[in-house]
């Protein structure tokens, strides 16, 4: 039909100016990481060669093999533990009748709003008590914690929105919930965790504030967010096309994850039963 | 109501949580009252460091550190071979963020780098957490060339409640401050001679305007620099003797003087005349000094600390000055380079001691100025790489000599940074006036000097 | 001590669960109505949230009533830091910008995702993999490089001025970011940047879980697209607009990274919001006390705020 033609042409040309409106910031700091050291940057130039000098110059003073290992271990187990968690929890909120679960609800709105710029130096008192700073749990423990209210909120909106009948007639075929949950949910709730955890992978990997004050003195442990930070973060000196290029550094690894992840939650939700 | 009950065991639950977290925060570490460590009153031999055995030599430092560290640690670890050291650099702000709380932790670092002022020397000592210097500096004797006025910026009282007086907590072979950079064929083809005083620099940019030139380049989207161009005219003015005791926070003076004003009204009327060219808020230091090296600006007030990339970015084609005042001395916005502290809980003092001493000897002098630094070490021996260099180490020499250091402004308080570059931005955009941008200045001043006097009161009370 | 301890403890032994007001036989009907196996999977999460969130905001809200320097003895203070607040002029104007902020974070990038993610409902979309990572590009950049990438754009010298002056309108050009008139729309953009990708995956998620009967339904109705989407799609979309809408309200309120990073609150004071006191307070002037009273009252604003919004939009929980 016309009608849907036009309605295809239009959707799409909005969505080529939403991508190139979204692309072209990090386009301008690719250039700019892949420009001559020391050139002049101006309105829409593109640098005649590339060149890999920033890249390896960001490498090597950022400390970046260690630091992107750090960021990996340290967001994997960030994702994974806080999606078991969250699960459950989730789980919970969604099916099971209990008192105060209007409480428990706003104490983790509470945890999902608070601004923890102030939060994180008691934080960091405790986890020295508890001998942890500079190590990687420091880096993992709060951040589960820190993430557990949105992966709530997040899984327990999935659950309520699976078909009642889907459940009704395992519970009828005499499951247990937990086995509701194993053998029937779960396998469902494979894309909405897909994307969950893109969600929370990212959260965990651009986390900077935690990362500095958490863990101050151990370069071992250092994540990647830290590295760029060690180029943006100097008065004076600072080289743009070297940050940019550390910024990139830092932005790579995330963006193939996702979408290398988003392949697969596509795939997912087509094979999956999500529509009844 | 149901809803009214669950609230209420909400804010019940939250007070469980409070008194979990009882107990007064900071507990135990109470207020420096005094060292009592071991001191040093003879120089540290090679002999006396081999007997702490192999040991690593810990090191937090900022990251425009590297190169001088790069240099340092082979030649010290030649020297003391049983001493390995290991560096750890971090950018400025992340290391002020993060420097108090590392050098409390209990694997805390030998040596470590604050920054002058209230911010972040200030808690250091107050906390104990590093050892006065008294001892290192008679036993070396480094205050044969560094002036009293120049030391003040590392004297604490015990507590460190009062700064500018008391023992001296840090040290730095190096010095930075402001000055004038101008681009050498702009000068020419203006016909104008690099200025030597105050009253030629002025001519100068009223000569470059008038040729359609923009007199001066300025980035203020950190919202320092301009501050600091504010600082080199008051420094024609004010004598430093009276900036340094209201940055110590000594009780009745004030910043309010006639010199002070009268700089704050000279560069505002450089900016509504458009001497700083169009949107210097919105550009960076960085980028300003890019684009002074790209040709826009004929003179560029910036640190000194900028001549090595101008040196290399506009070919040699940039010189240094500093205007001096009537009397012919000189004074501006300067300190010492951020301080080298060693931590009280060092197990490896005398290491740490003959690590200070390489870094302040006239050996390690011309390394400095090799990495780009300004040594106040070496005197007269130093060979600069380039004219504009030694422009930088020559200035730098003679306004150490003038006892010139006017520190900078955001030392007097904690709030002071943000103080300061808001009311330079409001002053520069007509939207305070000079008188206000005083004023504005004296009254964070007053506040936090209130403040100082009830911690120090309420510290005695209890 | 009651609820909180509750789920701590309750599932290993749920005779030790006494509600906050005890009544007879209260621990009778909770044991015969079997509530223990949800605190059984609450009990793992609990755990965490409460060591490593609710624990040290309670520490928060205790040193708001010290005046502490983060490192040495505080001392009691009472409600002094939040009295100060009250008298503090950098604050309502502060809380005006954050007014700005969650309008240009919140409003509009849910606006926008939602009329995305409607027409991809609609239309069977082309290369919809490619679109979809790259609208959700902005999310994942580190919010300093970000910032890098802005501060460039609305250099004087930057993309922006030099297409302003390619159409003619070279009189606009200016250091947006510096100038006090722009710096707030300015930095409000970038949010708006930042967060309308967040919101398209969210809705874009949800939009694939609506049946596609609904919609033949709707169009056998005879629904044109734009009340195909208020019937169909919108009130399906509820649950994800709350998530989006209070996480992008949140980040609006809370968040000080993109402008820390942008303007650090300037030119003047024209870009700062509370969450830049907070910082300052807890890591440059080291007045933690004040910090932290500041983040108790910004902690209860979001959560009155966003618990209207959760209300509006979802109705009455369950």
């Amino acid at each position: 039909m016309p009608t849907n033609r036009r309605h295809t042409v239009i959707g799409h040309a909005i969505l080529v100016i939403a991508a190139i409106v979204a692309l072209y910031p990090f386009v301008s700091v690719l250039l700019l990481a892949f420009s001559e050291p020391g050139t002049k940057r101006s309105g829409f130039t593109i640098p005649k060669s590339l060149s890999f000098d920033n890249f390896s110059e960001a490498w090597h003073r950022g400390l970046f093999s260690h630091a992107l290992t750090s960021s990996l271990i340290v967001a994997v187990a960030v994702v994974v533990g806080t999606i078991v968690l969250a699960t459950l929890a989730g789980y919970a909120f969604a099916f099971f009748p209990f008192p105060f679960k209007g409480l428990f609800l706003l104490l983790l709105l509470v945890g999902l709003v608070m601004p923890y710029e102030a939060t994180v130096i008691p934080l960091y008192y405790q986890l020295k008590d508890w001998h942890l700073t500079n190590t990687y749990w420091a880096l993992i423990l709060p951040q589960i914690g820190l993430s557990l209210p949105f992966a709530v909120f997040w899984m327990r909106t999935f659950f309520v929105s699976t078909p009642t009948a889907l459940r009704e007639a395992a519970s009828v075929d005499g499951a247990s919930k937990f086995r509701v949950l194993r053998s029937i949910l779960l396998p469902m709730a494979v894309p909405a965790i897909g994307t969950l955890a893109t969600l929370l992978f990212l959260f965990a990997w651009n986390e900077f504030l935690l990362a500095l004050v958490l863990v101050p003195d151990n370069p071992d442990v250092q994540t990647a967010p830290l590295s760029l930070s060690f180029f943006a973060g100097n008065r004076r000196n600072s080289d743009p096309g070297v940050t940019a290029a550390a910024a990139v550094l830092v932005a790579l690894p995330i963006l193939i994850s996702y979408i290398a992840l988003q392949r697969r939650m596509i795939s997912g939700m087509l094979a999956g039963a999500v529509k009844e | 109501m149901k809803k009214l009950r669950l609230t209420g065991a909400a804010g019940v639950a939250l007070a469980g949580l409070l008194v979990a977290g009882c107990g007064v925060p900071g507990a135990g570490t109470t207020a420096s009252s005094g060292f009592d460590g071991p001191r040093i009153t003879e120089r540290v031999t090679p002999e006396d460091v081999a007997k702490l055995g192999d040991t690593t030599l810990r090191v937090l430092a900022d990251a425009g550190e590297e190169d001088t560290l790069n240099a340092l640690v082979p030649l010290y670890e030649k020297k003391y071979p049983n001493v390995k050291v290991k560096v750890t650099t971090k950018g400025f702000d992340d290391l002020m963020k993060t420097v108090v709380n590392t050098l409390s932790g209990d694997d805390a670092p030998d040596l470590a780098q604050g920054n002058q002022g209230y911010g972040t020397d200030g808690p250091l000592v107050k906390a104990g957490l590093i050892r006065p210097l008294d001892d290192v500096l008679r036993t070396y004797g480094w205050e044969n060339f560094l002036t009293d006025g120049t030391l003040k910026q590392w004297r604490w009282s015990a507590g460190g409640t009062i700064f500018g007086a008391g023992s001296l907590y840090g040290i730095s072979p190096v010095t930075e401050y402001v000055g004038v950079f101008y681009n050498t064929d702009k000068l020419a083809k203006l016909g104008i001679e690099p200025p030597k005083t105050y009253a030629e620099f002025t001519a100068a940019l009223d000569k470059a305007k008038a040729a359609g030139e923009q007199p001066l380049m300025l980035g203020n989207a950190e919202k320092y620099p301009a501050s600091q161009v504010i600082g080199l005219v008051q420094a024609q003015n004010t004598p430093s003797r009276d900036i340094r005791s209201w940055l110590a926070g000594v009780p009745g003076s004030a910043i309010t003087d006639a010199g002070t004003v009268d700089a704050a009204r000279t560069v505002q009327d450089w900016a509504g005349r458009g001497y700083f060219g169009p949107g210097y808020n919105g550009i960076s230091a960085d980028d300003a000094a890019a684009k002074f090296a790209q040709g826009q600006g004929v003179f560029y007030v910036a640190g000194s600390w900028n001549a090595p990339s101008l040196q290399e970015s506009m070919n040699g084609r940039v010189g240094f000055t500093l205007p001096t005042r009537p009397d012919g001395t000189r004074a501006t916005v300067g300190s010492m380079g951020l301080g080298w502290h060693i931590g009280t809980k060092t197990k490896n003092l005398t290491a740490s001691v003959a690590f200070l001493d390489m870094l302040m000897s006239d050996e390690f002098a011309q390394n400095l100025t090799d990495v780009g630094r300004t040594p106040v070490t070496g005197h007269g021996t130093v060979k600069a790489a380039s004219p504009v260099v030694e422009q930088v180490n020559g200035i730098g020499t003679k306004l150490l000599a003038d006892d010139g250091q006017n520190f900078y402004l955001d030392w007097a308080s904690t709030t002071m940074y943000d103080t300061v570059g808001a009311k330079t931005q409001d002053l520069l955009d007509r939207r305070t006036s000079p008188e206000g941008f005083a004023n504005g200045l004296q009254d964070d001043w007053k506040a936090f000097q209130q403040k100082q006097r009830e911690d120090a009161a309420a510290g005695a009370g209890s | 001590m009651t609820a909180v301890t509750e789920a701590r403890t309750g599932a290993s032994s749920p005779e030790a669960e006494v509600p906050a007001r005890p009544r007879k036989g209260a621990v009778a009907a909770w044991a015969s109505r079997q509530y223990w196996p949800a605190y059984l999977y609450l009990l793992p999460g609990a755990v965490f949230y409460v060591l490593f969130v609710l624990g040290p905001l309670g520490q928060t809200a205790w040193i708001s009533l010290f005046r502490w320097d983060g490192l040495t003895e505080g001392r009691w203070a009472g409600l002094d830091n939040y009295r100060d607040l009250f008298h503090d002029g950098r604050i309502p104007s502060a809380l005006a910008h954050s007014l700005v902020f969650v309008v240009a974070y919140a409003f509009l990038p849910v606006a926008l995702g939602l009329v995305l993610a409607g027409l991809m409902s609609r239309i069977k979309v082309r290369g919809l993999t490619f679109f979809r990572a790259v609208l959700f590009l902005p999310q994942i950049l580190a919010t300093v490089v970000v910032a890098v990438s802005w501060r460039w754009i609305y250099d004087i010298d930057g993309p922006l001025n030099a297409a302003l002056r390619a159409v003619g309108l070279g009189g606009l050009t200016r250091a947006w970011l510096g100038d006090y008139d722009t710096a707030l729309p300015a930095v409000a953009v970038v949010g708006t940047w930042v967060m309308y990708g967040l919101c398209m995956v969210l809705f874009l998620a949800g939009v694939q879980k609506i049946p596609t009967e609904r919609y033949e339904a709707a169009r056998l109705d005879g629904a044109g697209p734009i009340r195909e989407f208020f019937a169909v799609t919108l009130p399906a979309l509820r649950g994800e607009i709350a998530i989006a809408l209070v996480l992008t309200i949140t980040y609006a309120l809370r968040n000080f990274d993109l402008v820390w990073n942008t303007t650090a609150g300037g030119p003047g004071t024209s870009t700062t919001v509370p969450s830049v006191f907070i910082y300052q307070g807890a890591f440059i002037t080291r007045e933690v006390g004040g910090a932290a009273a500041i983040s108790v009252c910004l902690t209860a604003v979001v959560l009155v705020v966003t618990g209207v919004v959760m209300r509006l939009v979802r109705g009455k929980e369950d």
